[in-house]
Order: C-alpha cells, then sequence, then structure tokens
C-alpha cells in the first residue's frame, strides 16, 4: 500500500478513529503514525470531528470501587479525603485542592517578600505567589490598595514558548476568571487598578497564569494550560 | 464552557501530576465517559475495567492534552473508545451475534443527534444527515458500538464489500461537507 497516497491517509486515518480498522492492520498504521507527525495530525483531526459524538450518550454513575482501583494502579496514598462525585462547583473544587498547599505557599510568599523587598512593615496590600506544581515561585504580585497599582515582580525568569503568551487572571470562588492581561518571563511590570479592579483583588481567592496565544487569549477567559497558581493573601 | 475550562485546568495540573486534580478530573468525568465504555462494551465489568485502564492513561497522557485538540470531553472519550475497542476485540468471539435491521437503527441513533450540545457536534450531525440513511447507520454503529466491517456485513446481511464501500464513502463525504 502507498501509505504516502493522501486519500488513503484520510480513509486509513478515519476508519482508525472510528474503530473498523483493526487487528493486524490497526498496529500496523499505528507503528507507522508513530513516526510519521502530519499522520498523527489527520489521526487528531478526526478524533476531535468524530469524538463530538460521545457528546449524544447521556451519562451513567460509575460504581465506588473502580476509582478505588485506579488510585490503587497509580499507587496513589489511599487518602480519602475528597470522594469523587461529591463535588459542587468547579472553582469550589478548584479552592480546595489550592488550599492543600497554602501552608508552602505562604512560607514562600513571606520569605520571598523578605528577600525581596525593604522589611519595612506595609498594610493594605494583597499579594500573590504565583508558583509551579513543582513548588517553585515564578512570580510575585502585589496588589496595592493605597496606590492603586499592581507590580509583578519576577522570582524566577520562566520560558515562554514562541507565539506564546503568559496571561494573569484573578478567580473569585464560584466566578469566571477576570484578566488582567499578559505579563512578562522576565520583566518586572507595574499596571494601575481601576477602583473597580481594587474591588475584585479584594475578593479574589486566587491568581493564575495562563498560556496564550500571543495577543493574549481570544475569548476573554483561559484557553491555554494553566502552570502557575497562587493563593491570594491579604497583608 | 465553564466546564469545558474546569477540565482543561484539572487536566493541566494533572499534567504536572496533581493527585487531587486528578480526582476532581475523575468526579466530573468519569461518568460521561463510564457510559460511552458501556455502549461499546454493553457488560458492567468489561466496561468498568476499560474506564480504569482509561483513566490510568489519561493520568500518564495528560501532559499531551492542548486546548488545540479540541474539547478536553472528546480527547478523553476517544481515550476511553479505544481501550473499549481493545477488551472488545480480545473478548468479541464469545459474544452471540444477533441480526440487525438497518431502518430500526436509524429510529434509535436518530435521537441521539438531538443531545449534541457543541457547535463542532451539530455540524457533524448536519453532515451525517447528508449521507444516505444506510450509510449513516453502519458508521455510527461502528462508532457507538464498536462493530467491524465483518459484522455490520454479517448482521446486516450485507455484502463485506458494501459495507466498506458505505463507510469510506460516507467518511469522505462526511469530511468534504465539514469542509465547505
Amino acid at each position: 500500500m502507498n501509505y504516502q497516497d493522501p486519500e488513503l491517509r484520510q480513509t486509513l486515518a478515519a476508519e482508525y478513529v472510528l474503530g473498523t480498522l483493526k487487528g493486524r492492520a490497526r498496529l500496523r498504521f499505528e507503528k507507522l503514525a508513530a513516526q510519521d507527525a502530519r499522520l498523527r495530525q489527520i489521526i487528531s483531526d478526526w478524533e476531535q470531528k468524530l469524538g463530538t459524538l460521545h457528546e449524544g450518550i447521556p451519562p451513567v454513575d460509575v460504581p465506588e470501587h473502580v476509582w478505588k482501583s485506579i488510585q490503587k494502579r497509580l499507587g496513589f496514598g489511599l487518602s480519602d479525603h475528597v470522594k469523587p462525585g461529591l463535588i459542587g462547583s468547579i472553582w469550589n473544587s478548584l479552592m480546595v485542592w489550592r488550599s492543600l498547599t497554602t501552608a508552602a505557599t505562604l512560607a514562600l510568599m513571606f520569605a520571598a517578600y523578605l528577600n525581596l523587598f525593604a522589611p519595612t512593615l506595609v498594610v493594605n496590600q494583597y499579594i500573590a505567589v504565583l508558583q509551579t506544581e513543582q513548588q517553585q515561585a515564578s512570580w510575585l504580585i502585589k496588589s496595592d490598595l493605597k496606590n492603586k497599582q499592581m507590580v509583578v515582580h519576577i522570582v524566577n525568569e520562566q520560558t515562554i514558548p514562541l507565539g506564546k503568551a503568559f496571561e494573569l487572571w484573578m478567580i473569585k470562588e464560584g466566578d469566571k476568571p477576570i484578566s488582567l492581561g499578559l505579563i512578562s518571563p522576565d520583566q518586572q511590570l507595574s499596571l494601575p487598578l481601576s477602583d473597580e479592579l481594587l474591588e475584585k483583588i479584594k475578593q479574589a481567592n486566587v491568581m493564575a497564569v495562563s498560556i496564550e496565544p500571543a495577543g493574549g487569549s481570544p475569548t476573554g477567559q483561559p484557553t491555554g494550560p494553566i502552570p502557575y497558581t497562587g493563593v491570594v493573601s491579604k497583608i | 464552557m465553564s466546564d469545558q475550562i474546569a477540565l482543561q485546568t484539572l487536566l493541566a495540573a494533572t499534567a504536572r501530576k496533581d493527585e487531587q486534580a486528578f480526582n476532581k478530573l475523575y468526579s466530573l468525568a468519569s461518568a460521561n465517559l463510564y457510559a460511552v465504555a458501556l455502549r461499546i462494551l454493553k457488560k458492567e465489568a468489561a466496561a468498568q475495567d476499560a474506564l480504569q485502564e482509561a483513566f490510568v492513561q489519561i493520568w500518564h497522557r495528560a501532559v499531551d492534552f492542548h486546548s488545540d485538540k479540541g474539547s478536553p470531553m472528546a480527547w478523553m472519550a476517544t481515550i476511553v473508545r479505544y481501550r473499549s475497542l481493545d477488551i472488545l476485540r480480545k473478548q468479541k468471539k464469545m459474544l452471540q451475534v444477533d441480526d440487525i435491521d438497518l431502518e430500526q437503527v436509524d429510529a434509535e441513533l436518530g435521537p441521539l443527534g438531538k443531545l449534541l450540545e457543541s457547535d463542532m457536534a451539530q455540524v457533524l450531525w448536519q453532515c451525517l444527515q447528508e449521507l444516505n440513511d444506510k450509510q449513516r447507520s453502519v458508521i455510527l454503529m461502528a462508532f457507538y458500538d464498536g462493530l467491524t466491517h465483518d459484522e455490520l456485513a454479517e448482521r446486516t446481511t450485507t455484502p463485506l464489500g458494501t459495507i466498506k464501500s458505505w463507510i469510506r464513502r460516507g467518511l469522505q463525504s462526511v469530511k468534504g461537507c465539514l469542509e465547505r
């Protein structure tokens, strides 16, 4: 078979995704795709198209033991403090798992603050240390209510993929994220804050940075991965 | 839409090996994904195995998901489907094969279209409506029930070559329609 023939590639990819390509033909095709990025793209396109048909299947409750088996398979510490199936809104749940790292974040925030800035006591500021899941701090976001400005300090320089941008968000539990604009991976930045934004920052629980197309999120909501998060604290 | 963002956020955290986030992801997505496996495998124990396999894979492969790969749900459902098909192919020989009346299939699967929510799914469904009934039915049976060419031929008492060409031409038409 000539696997370079465009029509054949489309047909095989479509039948692979549909599931009608089977047995040895399926394995052969998988091997081929493993070495052919363009073919993987064709498969991925079909997966996106046909994958939406799953929306037509009504959900069915899963018995609890399945999650236990998954945890066991993956060697998770079976600490059952968060039971699947009992979760309300997502930002609620985001807060639950974020709060688990609060102690570490606070320690880091305090250390970052002491190290980076004059040791004078400052009040009326809201700060958030944004960090990766490995708890590496990347930015310190300081919102000053008195001077009505937000300063984005660099703690550790980050690298960003070409053609992408870091976008800063604040999130209040139960609400949609609000964009605070694009931030630089390696340069300190000061932004004026409107009274309206100031009020919202006071109520925000979390700040986060997502990776977006170069001009920022096209939808007004995060569209890419969100690798950096931090809890907002008043000091 | 907010569900999409929630799932995306949780998948991104799962990629960083955040167990709590993965737990939330399971809570939000497992009932929909279990339904996908159950639809193909018909048996609860097998569907639960498929779901388990799929979530183990999602844990390891979350890093591969990017929002340009479509919706997080479609991405995860595809993983569940492939695991279900693997299991189905292994146990296939033990299953009893019933005959299918193609007209009944269209009547049964037709209403599924009303449940499709996303724009992309709606467009796809419209394109499927442009196919003739038989083409559409065999494609949907292959998709939702994991049937192979041979099984479709046998169960619809249609020559194998005809089934193959219905599916191939049907998929080509769908692609043409989606690109219009």
